[in-house]
């Protein structure tokens, strides 16, 4: 089951590094698109990006050189700080695929279905699974926090600093 | 214009409040605080405005602090640095105390700063004023160094974030008509916005952790007598206070300075005042990891802009950030004429401005010291509560900026790569510096190379130039050797 990982922290930062490494060239290839220099003096739009891609370059190599050194001649005695001993760290793949659909729901369904319900129930699912109570009661807490916060959003946001959101029932202003 | 009646109180008192709010929230800085409110002064006097507008935007400079203590979310930029050592101290028990720290420090870099403005506040006009491009370059390439040097577990990755901060200020318009790295797309037009990459580094991977990382995350019972102790001690005494008397010193007048630089702003002053703090003080060696002075430097130092920034708005008409770009149009609607003049010529205004700026300062003590408990609360909060809570208010804090979805979907994708960075131990605060100096440094690299017809060399060797550039190049050495010699001795880590 893929939902949580290890990762060996060394491999990860090789590919991070490599992956960054791979960017720059692509970044340093497109900047030769850029405009030229217009104006006496001025070098062209290329010149400071250039700059930034050859320092990420370097130490970005340097990384990369470093990790592949320690993955593949670890060190002989364990170092004195303890979290250098710790070559690996886990992922929950599910629950970041799971938070990240969610927000991309987020904002995809706010317009068709209003702030007030989106919201609401944004945070009623996410919480739902949070609180250690029986079910029932937890049912009931979600959905009671979860509507008093959409509330005060919606109190404090939109009509208290104007925000912009998308209503589906509640007013965007209150006059007296 | 006098500093009396109920309006002006009434004013005050309410500009601070709101500042507070505001600057606590993420996507409403000083200045988006201070646009919002910009209509509201139509009707007011020109003193009462102009007082108005400054308790908004020194109560937001500490405003940011609370979020980025709680929940390591800065509410501004310039908390970005705060958030190190604010945060972990909120993590070891001690919100309260993180907080009223951030107070103190908030409200003494504001007072020493008005004192400084009313008494040289010419004379160091005229100091600024030789800041020019190249100036302005040099201090930027420093900045860089401090942020690379100081920040991320090891000099490589500093910098490599740095790097990647100053990349992504590259895309959109480069300022000569061209555009850079949008690949076609519109929302990368008009470059991405400093909220989005705020949000994205420092708050995002925090929703993710807490999320994530701590879904199951059962908070340890402490026992009554372990909280009573914890309780106890989370408290800012008077020794914290005495103790912090030479940082508050330091960074106030650092803070000063730098928000007399146009241009430099508060994220500039903090990074520099927390950077030289770690070199001066005792403590050099905690910060990172919770230390007092690691939340006082930064803090005095951009609450100190503020008066700072009035000094070139006020006696020269340049406008030091984009909060004093607003309160300078505030000024001219009013009828009132920035200039070097402006001190013989308007002793009632200058006045004014000081005498509210202490009352200003006061009015935050008080309003600090009596929510700091109600804000400690969010603190205390179990973390997998308090993360559905925050990935809402990074993507609603997001979207109020513009109102643009595009923002959120970028918030999110980067939020995700942060929080990857953050397991690869490639450190977040940097980029978001590095972000926030990127423009800063081009535009006078730009500038200064269009003025001297592209000798670089002159630029450089200019004295004041030469100065920083040494600084920045002895900074750069120091920390690659510490870093070489010393592997076991930890850098300052965010993660």
């Amino acid at each position: 089951m893929l939902r949580h990982i290890t990762i060996a922290k060394h491999a990860a930062l090789s590919t991070t590094s490599a992956v960054i490494l791979l960017g720059t060239g692509l970044l340093y290839w497109n900047s030769f698109t850029m405009m030229p220099s217009i104006l006496t003096g001025y070098p062209g739009d290329a010149f400071f990006p250039r700059i930034v891609l050859c320092a990420i370059l370097l130490f970005a190599t340097i990384l990369l050189v470093g990790s592949l050194r320690a993955q593949f001649n670890p060190p002989p005695e364990p170092s004195a700080l303890p979290e250098e001993n710790e070559q690996r760290f886990p992922i929950d793949l599910l629950e970041l695929a799971t938070i990240l659909v969610l927000s991309l729901g987020y904002m995809a369904l706010i317009r068709p279905l209003g702030f007030e319900i989106v919201t609401a129930v944004f945070l009623f699912i996410l919480l739902e699974r949070r609180l250690r109570m029986p079910t029932g009661r937890r049912i009931i807490i979600s959905a009671s926090i979860s509507i008093i916060a959409m509330m005060l959003i919606y109190v404090l946001f939109i009509l208290g600093l104007r925000v912009s959101l998308p209503l589906l029932v509640f007013p965007s202003y209150v006059s007296f | 214009m006098q500093l009396k009646g109920l309006a002006m109180i009434i004013a005050l008192i309410s500009g601070v409040m709101i500042g507070i709010l505001l600057g606590a929230l993420p996507g409403f800085g000083a200045s988006q605080s201070l646009a919002l409110l910009f209509p509201l002064t139509f009707t007011m006097p020109a003193d009462v405005a102009i007082l108005f507008f400054l308790a908004v935007y020194s109560a937001a400079e500490y405003g940011g602090s609370i979020p980025a203590i709680l929940i390591r979310t800065p509410g501004t930029p310039a908390q970005a640095v705060t958030v190190i050592d604010g945060h972990a101290m909120s993590a070891n028990g001690y919100p309260k105390r993180a907080l009223r720290t951030s107070l103190f420090s908030g409200v003494f870099g504001g007072v020493l700063s008005t004192l400084i403005f009313l008494v040289v506040g010419t004379t160091l006009a005229r100091i600024a004023l030789n800041f020019g491009p190249g100036e302005m370059f040099a201090l930027g390439i420093f900045g860089l160094s401090i942020i690379g040097s100081f920040f991320g577990k090891d000099v490589a990755r500093g910098f490599l974030a740095t790097g990647i901060g100053l990349l992504l200020a590259t895309i959109g318009s480069s300022g000569f008509g061209g555009m850079r790295f949008t690949f076609g797309q519109d929302y990368l037009m008009e470059g991405i916005p400093i909220v989005v990459v705020i949000i994205a580094f420092l708050a995002g991977p925090e929703a993710l952790r807490l999320l994530v990382d701590h879904k199951n995350t059962v908070e340890d019972i402490t026992s009554t007598s372990d909280a009573k102790e914890k309780r106890a001690n989370d408290r800012f005494s008077l020794t914290d206070a005495r103790n912090l008397l030479p940082t508050w010193v330091r960074s106030g007048l650092l803070g000063t300075f730098i928000g007399a630089i146009p241009g430099a702003g508060a994220a500039v002053a903090s990074l520099i005042a927390y950077s030289q703090e770690r070199r001066w003080c005792k403590n050099g060696d905690n910060f990172g990891k919770g230390a007092i002075e690691g939340i006082a430097a930064p803090e005095t130092a951009n609450n100190a802009v503020v008066a700072g920034t009035l000094v070139p708005t006020l006696t020269l008409g340049i406008p030091g950030s984009g909060a004093a770009a607003i309160l300078l149009s505030v000024l001219i609607s009013k009828g009132v004429a920035p200039g070097p003049l402006l001190f013989s010529n308007q002793p009632v205004l200058i006045a004014t401005i000081f005498f509210g700026m202490i009352f200003i300062n006061f009015w935050l003590l008080i309003t600090g010291l009596i929510f700091t408990r109600g804000f400690a609360f969010v603190a205390y909060l179990p973390q997998r509560i308090l993360g559905p809570f925050v990935i809402l208010m990074v993507m609603i804090g997001t979207y109020s900026y513009a109102n643009y979805a595009a923002h959120v979907v970028m918030v999110l994708v980067m939020a995700f790569v942060a929080y990857w960075f953050a397991k690869v131990e490639i450190p977040a605060v940097p980029v978001v510096l590095a972000f926030v100096m990127g423009p800063i440094i081009e535009e006078n690299m730009a500038r200064a190379m269009t003025i001297h017809s592209g000798n670089m060399i002159e630029v450089l060797t200019r004295p004041i130039a030469l100065i920083i550039l040494a600084l920045a190049l002895a900074t750069f050495i120091y920390s690659v050797r510490s870093n070489i010699r010393d592997s076991t001795t930890p850098q300052i880590y965010d993660g």
